[in-house]
């Protein structure tokens, strides 16, 4: 049985980039969300959430979120749970490399905060397809 | 507070935050030296909130200003190579990029936002 997209833990370092998408999840699309400010943090708090979906920033300082996304996939909890990088950086060889790296998608910034929870359901149902047809 | 007046409060309270970032790096970018030169670490600090202004203002909806802190970002990220105190002929076109971002900034308050007047009808709470 495949979950519904409920709980989504968020990783942002930029606290106005992070208010505005916690109200865009929260808010306009109704997701319970766990927003961390780092990857350690994420690290010490994401395996008691039981996130559906984890979404990263790429670039930020300290741990950035390649590490933190492979750091967590090593917790047998959230081994299955997919990921999505948000970057900036998001031109076609970039992606690939993201993708390669066990990303099931990315989000390019600046993000559209209307569009954000279509987009991550987008998200879900793209990693239930390849799930199924696997 | 209506779902409306929530996000017209975080447009507003970002739009003060951008402004107070703007301040800072034009603060960092005036503490040049008698003879005009800049710090490395005044360009170091300068870029990291010039990127976040860019990221910021994007995302929340006022694209000149964004464009503007684009374009100030990749100029200071090019003097980033040089790990030493940038001469002041080659800080021209950033502070160029200053005034057209303080230009954009000054043409812009927070009803400007893309999504000041946004429909959110379709969001249930």
């Amino acid at each position: 049985m495949f979950a519904d997209l409920k709980r989504i833990t968020y990783v942002e370092d930029e606290p106005d980039i992070r208010s505005i998408a916690e109200f865009a999840l929260s808010h306009l699309g109704g997701f319970s969300l766990d927003v961390c400010a780092s990857g350690p943090e994420a690290l010490a708090r994401m395996p008691g959430f039981h996130p559906d979906l984890i979404i990263l920033d790429v670039m930020m300082p300290g741990m950035d979120g390649i590490e933190t996304y492979n750091r967590l996939r090593a917790i047998p909890d959230l081994a299955d749970t997919p990921g999505a990088f948000m970057t900036a950086k998001a031109m076609n060889h970039e992606m690939d490399r993201y993708r390669a790296l066990g990303a099931a998608d990315v989000i390019a910034k600046p993000f559209d905060p209307l569009s954000l929870s279509a987009r991550v359901q987008e998200i879900r149902h793209q990693v239930h397809g390849a799930r199924q047809a696997a | 507070m209506s779902i409306e007046e929530e996000l017209r409060t975080l447009i507003e309270r970002n739009y003060v935050k951008l402004l107070d970032q703007l301040a800072t790096v034009t603060r960092l970018l005036d503490a040049r030296d008698q003879g005009g030169s800049l710090g490395h670490g005044s360009i170091i600090e300068a870029q990291g909130l010039t990127h976040q202004t860019k990221g910021a203002a994007g995302t929340i909806g006022f694209g000149a200003m964004g464009a503007a802190a684009a374009a100030l970002d990749e100029s200071l990220r090019r003097l980033l190579t040089r790990d030493r105190s940038i001469p002041a002929d080659q800080l021209k076109h950033p502070l160029a990029l200053l005034s057209a971002l303080q230009r954009a900034a000054g043409e812009t308050a927070p009803e400007h936002s893309t999504l000041y007047k946004a429909d959110l009808s379709q969001f249930a709470r």
